[in-house]
């Protein structure tokens, strides 16, 4: 089994996570780690986890305290963190109800034109 | 479609021939033929023709049979004039030179092959009536042919043709047919029949023949106008065109022209219409077009009714067809002809017979109404005799006159109802054995006087036969009288003889006389009702002609004959023969041997008549006349004694009870005249308060009388205590034993038939009125006869109360008669709260007392002075003669020693069963105790075994068995009954209310104690007993003690045999022996860990069962073993079994399934030597067999190869290997055994392996167990899935995989695995968090996949709370969630051990 892989990329203020294995307790602090990271000059970050086969609890929680982080980090004004889920991402987000403080793309780019749209 | 004739006929150019002729053979169709252009056929010109097809048509054209011929690559055809006339039809000239297939296109389908037949393989065919429907008449027309197809040759040999000879056979084999259904139609004509059976059963033929009638109607007219349906053939009912009526009025719309049939006409009708609907076609592709309707026509009437016959659209409907359909409806007509003149035979039958009864009733009636007015003319009648016995001759003379017609009237009157009931079968006859001789002699007796009175001789041959004839009295007296009154009758000299012989099985009674005989020609006659000889001489012209009819009736009552012989002026003699035995009669009539009864007053009408006949003594006319001096009057009939003058028991009180007032009048003169009280009440209402009011002595009552009637008023006074017991004298006008019996079933003490003589009547009440008061009397004889009684005698009231006991009661039970009545329960009876068996024992033996007629029964009582005793009672429910009331009548003894010697015999056995049934020395320790409890009743048996050194071990039947916990008291008490001798019985040994006794146990002494409480002593018999049974219990002991050793080796053999017991996952086992108490047999399963993860499979069973066959087995399965492990192929492994089996002596003829499992593909091989196939039930509830690869049982062809079979195994399908016990059973075929296994394993498919493998065990058990060893082996694909990991989170992913690898063998959906994966990795990921902090920190998996549901447990040694986790452990919380989203059921539980999560989903 692959090792969780997480490549981080800025481009036009924008950066992109791209995580590639599974996530559980034995990854998910590094996928905060990560997160935080990215979160951290402000720019809005967009989540790539179509190459994620397998999450659980404690992913979904590593992506939830990231943002709290975001919206504590900057004066209230969260930085946006847009997720690009595999199936088994997403079945697990929709269950958490998270779509409502984490939204959904069906992939990068129409994550990118969500930004640029705002 | 073929062209027009003319088309082909303008086709043709005629062109000379060359060289000879070859059509010359036949000038019209030569000439047809030579018109061909042969130049454009594959033939050629005519010229260029071969020899060989030259000849061919040369022969063809000269033949008178029917034949045509095929040549050349396009089978060019050629037929003769023959051929043309019958076949071809219409093709002709058409036909000629066209391609075969073309001229014969519609059947081409039929004949084509077999031409090719022919031409590829130049042999003949013969077709013998070809059904081939041929269009040569403008339709396709249903023909038959014979034909031969033979090969054609040219000049080198090759088939290049092929020759047609063919017989059409049409018209033979439809007429055969038809010719079948008109001979079906008129089979078994015998069998009479109603209308609707001949209908049925002719429609049952016409139904089978579907060809001609493809179906048919046949309507019925019905009295009221229209017709109804009676029976179709070939069409449903309710069919459009079969409509279950049709209106009178024949409608324009009605189906079937209803009203032209009823006149009789014929009628074709096209089959067409909406309201005929789609017509069923009986054999043919297509239904009929038309129908041929017919009236079924009714000699010198209207038809009955008419027949739709649908035709048969392929045969035109020609003379011969109509002429069938005809015949058919004419069938049709004679069978309703002869079915209503049966019926009417019948209805005429039964009027005639209706006619008989109602004579017969009529006869019965006028005769029962000429008794009662007789019986008023006869009484007075007497009455006056007597007293105008001194009155003058004439007076005298006529009072004689009117006496002896009365007589005579009676006797008539009798006759006629004998006759009456015989024809009614009324007869009520009683057949006795009797000494015929004797009594026909006593008999002819009577007669003698009369016989000599006018000068005849008598002589009376009467010899005692060897054996009893069972004759009824009354018949037989009327049988001898009447022929001894004939004889008298017409015998003027001479003599009249009498005789009785012994024949072959039978007694012979003659009867012959000297008189003037009967010409032959009447003798046939003699026994004709109502015939009388003309112009015979004879004393005396009376006589109604029945008497001699009435004989013979009677004789043959009795089984017997009669004959008579007779010659006119010699003599006649009749000759009747009885059968002897009594199997001849209806065994019900039959009665013992009575007395030598008198004869009865039947003699007397005969006797009297007779003595009319005879010359007058004006000296004795008296005599002559029936007075008391007559000798014929000798005859005990009491009619012509006078009335007793003064009677000691006179007077008595007597009620007469009769509608008729004459009667009453008459009735109460006579009895007031012999001195009688006399009170009269007209009905029996009347009756029945009068007897209230005040009892009379006697009530004398008719039994025909308005509102409550003779029979019913006897009824009601035996119901009432206060009248039960007065006399009743039925007076009927209705003679006959019948009545009489029923008379006296109703209570009647005596029964009188009108008419009756006064003396008859005054005798009677005088016997009744001296019977009740002679009862008094008895009474004092039955008490002294009872008490001289030697077995003990009581008698009981209906309420079960004892009124009367004897001495010998007294001595048994103490209790005296001063103590009378003994009302239940009685003081004997043992108390319910000392001995509560005992006492509802006796209550329900005492109410059986009550509720039976009869009976006996054993029950325990108690003596006055307190000891048990056992008594035999014999009981019978009577009727008290005196109150009519229902007693209880018993006799009983003391059968006290013979109930404890059968009391002991049976807790012996009862003992011996539980000890030689256990199958361990505790088993038959505990079973002995609850025996001895059971038997006493005790509330508790102890029994303490004192091995060496440790503390006594004790065995109890209740709870508490535990020897520290007993009383100080207790335990010294069994410690000194240790020390006592053995097998002696001490009470109170342990205190009160106890009994023991000491006994050897293999494993020391034992002190055996019975707790049987206060309530009841402890005899010296249950002394006896308990020492009997504590010598058989250490006996038992001992025996059971052995086994148990014996089971230890056993078992330790076992152990050795079977090896470890340690499963691979995935496989559940059963073993079963059936020999007990050994735990191994000639059945064994295995499995064997092979390389590559396989596991080799092994069940097998050997010949044979118990330790024997455990050898062998053992043999095997180690060989078997090592075997797998060398070469792990199923096939090889048997067969080098075979080799090994060969050298182990009774290893022959075992069967084995030996099977190689990879369970990570999911396959099996296997090979089986003769063993029951497995079975396999897969997920959607199928099974499936796995019945290859099966070759002989071991060592029975060793060196014979073996078939080897590889099965998939489907994910969550479950494998049953099995040995035969299992499924076999006595009587039930073997197939019927597995298919039962297999449903029981499609039905528990979504059981858990154990679970099934129990259920298996359960529901194929026989009722009474296993009769033979079981093995039973189970695997389901795949198998579980179990884990133990450290409870680190990078444990997490190679779980994860294990567990996603395991859920795709499962072949569930991407889904499922998905939210299983989920769940699962919540449960494990806190299972992790929690079992990290522990020092036990493993963390075990286990999956398991059900037919439809797969299950998960996650268990780890920590502990977490759920489902509301404490603040700051949400994420736990958050699992839960996930958890109980991803799956069905989340159950968590948690202890100080650690915490399990057991989570399931269905599989979708």
């Amino acid at each position: 089994m692959p090792p969780l892989s997480i490549t981080s990329r800025t481009q036009e203020d924008t950066v992109t996570l791209t995580v590639t294995g599974e996530i559980d307790l034995g990854n998910a602090e590094s996928l905060y780690k990560a997160l935080a990271e990215a979160l951290g000059p402000g720019a809005p970050v967009v989540v790539d986890l179509t190459a994620v086969g397998f999450i659980d609890s404690r992913g979904l929680s590593a992506l939830v305290r990231a943002r709290h982080e975001a919206v504590r980090a900057v004066d209230a004004v969260p930085v946006p963190i847009l997720l690009v889920p595999s199936d088994p991402v997403a079945r697990l987000l929709e269950l958490a109800g998270t779509d409502t403080i984490l939204p959904v793309y069906p992939d990068q780019a129409a994550a990118r034109a969500a930004l640029t749209g705002a | 479609m073929p062209p027009t004739p003319d088309a082909a006929a303008g086709r043709g150019r005629p062109r000379p021939a060359g060289g000879l002729d070859p059509f010359a053979a036949d000038g019209e169709i030569g000439r047809d033929l030579a018109a061909v252009d042969w130049a454009a056929t594959p033939l050629g010109p005519t010229a260029g023709w071969p020899q060989s097809l030259r000849t061919a048509v040369s022969i063809l054209l000269s033949s008178r049979f029917p034949m045509w011929l095929a040549w050349g690559p396009e089978l060019t055809f050629f037929c003769n004039a023959a051929y043309r006339r019958d076949t071809l039809g219409r093709k002709y000239p058409w036909a000629l030179g066209r391609p075969a297939g073309e001229v014969w296109a519609e059947i081409w389908a039929d004949i084509g092959p077999r031409i090719d037949t022919v031409l590829s393989t130049a042999e003949s065919t013969w077709d013998e009536a070809l059904l081939l429907f041929l269009e040569r008449s403008g339709y396709p027309e249903e023909t038959y042919h014979t034909f031969s197809y033979s090969p054609l040759r040219d000049e080198d040999g090759a088939v290049v043709g092929m020759l047609c000879v063919v017989s059409e056979d049409t018209v033979r084999v439809i007429g055969e047919r038809r010719m079948a259904t008109l001979r079906d139609l008129g089979s078994d004509p015998s069998v009479v029949r109603t209308e609707q059976e001949t209908l049925d059963f002719a429609g049952r033929q016409l139904g089978r023949n579907l060809r001609d009638l493809p179906f048919t109607l046949t309507y019925l007219f019905e009295e009221g106008g229209g017709a109804r349906l009676a029976q179709a053939s070939g069409i449903a009912a309710g069919h459009p065109a079969a409509p279950a009526a049709i209106a009178e009025d024949g409608a324009a719309d009605a189906v079937w022209p209803a009203q032209a049939l009823h006149r009789g006409e014929t009628a074709l009708l096209e089959l067409r219409g909406e309201l005929i609907g789609e017509l069923p076609r009986g054999d043919w592709s297509q239904p009929p077009a038309q129908a041929l309707v017919l009236p079924l026509l009714r000699q010198g009437g209207t038809p009955y009714g008419f027949l739709v016959a649908a035709l048969n659209r392929y045969r035109p409907l020609d003379e011969a067809y109509r002429g069938f359909v005809e015949l058919t409806a004419g069938h049709l007509a004679a069978g309703m002809a002869i079915a209503r003149s049966y019926a009417m035979q019948q209805r005429r039958a039964e009027e005639l017979a209706e006619l008989d009864r109602a004579k017969t009733t009529f006869f019965s009636n006028i005769s029962h109404e000429f008794r009662t007015p007789l019986t008023l003319i006869m009484g007075p009648l007497e009455e006056l005799r007597g007293r105008l016995a001194g009155a003058d001759a004439r007076t005298r003379a006529e009072l004689e006159a009117v006496h002896r017609n009365g007589i005579r009237l009676g006797k008539l009157v009798n006759t006629l109802l004998d006759f009456a009931r015989i024809e009614a079968g009324r007869m009520r006859a009683s057949y006795q054995p009797v000494d015929l001789s004797a009594v026909t002699a006593e008999l002819a007796g009577v007669f003698r006087s009369a016989v000599e009175r006018a000068g005849l001789g008598f002589e009376v041959d009467c010899p005692a036969l060897a054996e009893p004839v069972h004759v009824d009295r009354d018949m037989w007296e009327k049988v001898v009288l009447n022929l001894l009154s004939n004889a008298l009758k017409f015998t003027f000299e001479g003599s009249i003889r009498v005789a009785v012989r012994a024949g072959p099985g039978e007694a012979v009674v003659t009867v012959a006389d000297t008189g003037i005989g009967v010409p032959e020609s009447e003798s046939p006659l003699l026994f004709e009702r109502f015939h009388r000889i003309e112009n015979a001489r004879s004393r005396s012209n009376e006589g109604s002609g029945i008497g001699l009819a009435l004989v013979k009736e009677l004789v043959e009552l009795h089984g017997g004959t009669i004959a008579a012989a007779s010659r006119e002026n010699v003599g006649t003699t009749f000759t009747v023969r009885l059968p002897l035995g009594d199997a001849h009669l209806p065994q019900d009539a039959l009665v013992a041997a009575g007395g030598a009864a008198a004869i009865s007053a039947t003699a007397e009408p005969f006797i009297q008549e007779a003595s009319r006949w005879l010359p007058t003594d004006p000296s004795d006319d008296q005599d002559a006349a029936g007075g008391p001096g007559d000798e014929a009057q000798r005859v005990p009939t009491g009619g012509q004694q006078a009335p007793p003058g003064a009677d000691r028991t006179l007077p008595a009180k007597i009620l007469v009870a009769d509608d008729n007032a004459d009667m009453r009048a008459y009735l109460t003169r006579l009895l007031r005249g012999a001195g009688h009280d006399v009170a009269v009440v007209n009905d029996g209402v009347y009756a029945l308060e009068a007897a209230r009011a005040q009892a009379p002595d006697l009530i004398v009552s008719d039994v025909m009388m308005p509102r409550l009637n003779g029979l019913d008023l006897v009824a009601a006074l035996r119901e009432d205590a206060r009248t039960s017991s007065i006399p009743v004298l039925l007076l009927s006008a209705r003679a006959g034993q019948e009545d009489s019996i029923e008379g006296f079933e109703a209570g009647a003490d005596d029964y009188l038939v009108k008419p009756f003589s006064a003396a008859e009547l005054l005798a009677r009440v005088r016997a009744n009125v001296e019977l009740v008061r002679l009862r008094t009397h008895h009474l004092r004889w039955r008490t002294a006869l009872v008490d001289s009684l030697q077995e003990a005698f009581f008698v009981c009231d209906q309420d079960g109360a004892v009124v009367e006991i004897n001495a010998a009661f007294t001595d048994i039970l103490g209790y005296g008669p001063e103590g009378l009545p003994y009302p239940a329960p009685q003081p004997w009876w043992p108390k319910a709260e000392l001995d509560r068996a005992a006492h509802e024992r006796l209550s329900e033996a005492f109410s059986n007392l009550l509720e039976q007629d009869r009976g006996m029964i054993t029950v325990p009582v108690v003596h006055r002075e307190g000891h048990r005793l056992w008594i035999s009672a014999a009981f019978n429910q009577v009727q008290d003669p005196d109150t009519g009331r229902r007693v209880i009548v018993g006799t009983c003894r003391d059968v006290t020693a013979e109930r404890y010697a059968i009391q002991r015999e049976s807790a012996v056995a009862a003992l011996s069963l539980r000890l030689s049934g256990a199958a361990s020395l505790d088993e038959a320790m505990n079973g002995a105790l609850e025996v001895l409890r059971s038997l006493w009743g005790a509330e508790q048996v102890l029994a303490a075994v004192f091995a060496d050194g440790a503390a006594p071990a004790l065995t109890a039947t209740g709870p508490d068995a535990d020897w520290d916990r007993l009383s100080d008291s207790r335990q010294a008490a069994l410690n000194a009954l240790r020390e006592g001798p053995l097998l002696a019985p001490a009470t109170h040994a342990a205190g009160p209310g106890g009994v023991g006794v000491a006994l050897e146990h293999p494993r020391g002494p034992m002190a055996l104690w019975l707790d049987i409480g206060n309530r009841r002593r402890f005899t010296d018999q249950d002394l006896t007993l308990l020492s009997l049974l504590a010598g058989h219990l250490a006996q038992g002991l001992a025996r059971a003690h052995q086994i148990d050793r014996e089971r230890e080796t056993a078992l330790a053999l076992q152990r050795a045999i079977l090896g470890p017991s340690r499963l691979p996952a995935g496989f559940a086992v059963r073993y079963e022996p059936a020999a007990r108490p050994l735990e191994v047999g000639g059945d064994w399963y295995d499995t064997v860990a092979l390389s590559g993860g396989r596991i080799g499979i092994v069940v097998g069973d050997c010949v044979g069962r118990g330790l024997e066959a455990a050898t062998v087995m053992g043999q095997l399965r180690s060989a078997c073993r090592a075997l797998l492990l060398q070469d792990p192929r199923p096939d090889q492994v048997l067969l080098a079994l075979d080799h090994f089996a060969e050298g182990v002596s009774g290893a022959m003829c075992t069967t084995v399934f030996c099977g190689v499992l990879d369970p990570v593909a999911g396959r099996l091989a296997y090979s089986s030597a003769g063993h029951l196939p497995g079975i396999l039930a897969l997920p959607d509830g199928t099974t499936q067999l796995l019945d290859r690869a099966l070759a002989l049982p071991l060592a029975v062809r060793p060196g014979a190869p073996r078939p080897c079979e590889e099965r998939d195994l489907p994910a969550r399908s479950t494998l049953l290997l099995y040995t035969d016990g299992l499924v076999e059973r006595r009587r039930v075929v073997l197939t019927d055994g597995i298919a039962r296994a297999a449903e029981v394993m499609a039905q528990q498919r979504g059981a858990a392996l154990e679970d099934l493998a129990a259920q298996l065990m359960n529901r194929l058990a026989p009722a009474d167990g296993y009769e033979d060893d079981v093995a039973l082996l189970l695997y389901r694909q795949p198998a579980p899935l179990a884990i133990t990991f450290t409870a680190e989170a990078g444990q997490l992913a190679p779980v994860r995989g294990a567990l996603r690898g395991w859920l795709e063998k499962c072949d569930v959906p991407v889904e499922l695995v998905q939210k299983v994966l989920v769940a699962v990795g919540e449960a494990c990921t806190n299972a992790i968090e929690h079992g990290r902090r522990r020092a036990d920190d493993t963390v075990r998996l286990r999956a398991e996949a059900l037919v439809d549901q797969i299950n998960v447990t996650v268990v780890d040694a920590g502990q977490w709370k759920a489902p509301v986790p404490p603040v700051g452990s949400r994420r736990r919380g958050h699992g839960l969630m996930v958890m109980r989203a991803m799956m069905d059921d989340v159950a968590i539980t948690s202890s100080a051990a650690g915490t399990t999560v057991a989570m399931r989903t269905r599989i979708r």
